[in-house]
């Protein structure tokens, strides 16, 4: 054995944790080794301090209390916390990827301002990946400052122009936006609309088609001014899919719900 | 010349890592939005995710701050964590994580200097002993100081085997690699740690006759 290799395992034999299958071969060098014997004479005692040192040093108590602090901090962050991520505290009761689901669908809200809309024509409604990390504000009810770097989200699609996409014929909670101010604050959004595809077909035909007497693009404008975000939700009943939509509708204050009309 | 087990300076001779069937029903119960048993959970492990902090920061208030966010993390993170019986090893892995982000944002500019053992002065005058010269040096501190001689990952590995008792294969699932890594990491940890102790301490050179 070569002192050079012996001198990795004498740093491992003196915590006992050299594999068995080495310890013969090390012993023996040892045996024949008297700088190898000093260098692991130096390690134990380089050891035996540490543990000296390690036993003097040690932390103030942690306070009587700690839990309750923790507890009690835990409680403080939810209420301090901006909306959106108090709702991924929601405790939902469904299945652990439907809970996921909700929470993320409340960034769907304010996801993709900056996306090239040309870009997003393409394949819109296909199950896609968005690298999205984004933050969400809400600088008034009804609006919502976001800014992104991108994380991964599944099955979220847009904002688009709501003219410029077809709505996939599949489950799922929707958005309608409008910028107020899309001069001056680009990335604000406003939230005209939530709602189930179901709803939107039922309360308006021309929605999916939207023409400029519908008062859901009033807000916006015109059609062309107004955004869509969806959140595709394949495998979700229509209850899970009312308590997202509720949870949406409490925290974003849209302009018109199903059943406050539009 | 086999070296005895008592040498190890384990502050924490029985680490468990497998969970106990009551661990595992407060787990369950707190995943459930049960307080009492979050609570349980935190008393439980925070004396230990205390202590792995301390170890790393050497501060202890920095360590209170960093248990604190370990269970404000691990609270948040519950709901999405299924495989129970690796909760210990996540956990553990959890304050390594957050030591090492408290860490980094506390590291703004600062340059360790070996000097902060002490005054080298006091040192060459010294003729108690290495024992002697710790015991009137200032001791706060001097282990996290230690593992600032060594990369993330030594110092990692040191503080779980050294000072915590953690076992090379339970180490290996807290950092999720191989016992390999671990012994590498393990054995470069306690050289260079060594090589300190002799650099600046000389009669730590000496060989036997």
């Amino acid at each position: 054995m070569k002192c050079l290799r012996a001198e990795q395992q004498l740093a491992l034999f003196v915590g006992g944790d050299l594999p068995e299958s080495e310890t013969a071969e090390l012993t023996a060098h040892l045996e024949s080794c008297r700088a190898c014997a000093n260098e692991l004479e130096r390690l134990k005692r380089a050891q035996e301090l540490l543990g000296k040192l390690a036993r003097s040093d040690q932390p103030d108590p942690l306070p009587a209390d700690f839990s309750g602090q923790v507890l009690a901090e835990i409680q403080k962050r939810r209420l301090d916390k901006p909306p959106f991520i108090s709702l991924f505290a929601i405790r939902i009761r469904w299945k652990p990827a439907l809970a996921l689901s909700g929470a993320v669908l409340v960034i769907l809200l304010a996801i993709g301002v900056t996306r090239d809309l040309r870009q997003s024509r393409r394949g819109l409604f296909a199950n896609r990946t968005l690298k999205t990390r984004q933050s969400l504000t809400v600088v008034n009810p009804g609006e919502v400052l976001w800014s992104a770097k991108f994380h991964f989200i599944r099955n979220l699609i847009g904002p688009a122009r709501l003219t410029e996409v077809t709505i996939p014929d599949e489950p799922g909670i929707y958005a309608i936006l409008h910028k107020p101010d899309p001069v001056n604050r680009p990335k604000i959004f406003a939230v005209t609309f939530i709602g189930e595809k179901s709803e939107l077909s039922s309360l308006s035909e021309s929605l999916l088609k939207p023409g400029p007497g519908n008062r859901l693009f009033t807000r916006a404008g015109s059609p062309d001014s107004a955004y869509i975000v969806l959140y595709l939700l394949p495998e979700s009943t229509e209850e899970q899919r009312r308590q997202i939509k509720e949870a949406l509708i409490a925290r974003y204050e849209p302009d018109f719900t199903h059943n406050g009309g539009i | 010349m086999i070296p005895q087990a008592s040498i190890l300076p384990i502050l924490h001779p029985n680490p468990v890592i497998t969970l106990p069937e009551k661990e595992l029903s407060l787990i369950t119960e707190a995943k459930k939005g049960d307080l009492a048993a979050f609570r349980e959970l935190i008393e439980m492990y925070s004396p230990r995710i205390y202590s792995i902090a301390y170890h790393l920061t050497g501060n202890s208030a920095d360590a209170q701050d960093i248990a604190q966010e370990v269970f404000i993390k691990l609270h948040g993170a519950l709901d999405r964590f299924n495989d129970q019986y690796r909760f210990a090893p996540w956990l553990y892995r959890l304050t390594l994580n957050a030591a090492i982000d408290y860490q980094r944002k506390q590291a703004h500019g600062r340059e360790l200097q070996f000097s902060e053992f002490g005054n080298p002065g006091a040192i060459a005058d010294n003729h108690g002993g290495p024992e002697a010269w710790f015991e009137k040096t200032e001791l706060l501190g001097i282990i996290s100081r230690l593992t600032e001689l060594l990369t993330k990952k030594q110092s990692r590995v040191f503080v779980l085997r050294d000072l915590q008792g953690f076992s090379t294969p339970e180490i290996a699932k807290i950092l999720q690699c191989s016992e390999i890594t671990v012994r590498v990491h393990l054995a470069n940890a306690r050289t260079r740690i060594k090589n300190a102790l002799v650099k600046f301490y000389p009669e730590f050179a000496a060989d036997n006759p």
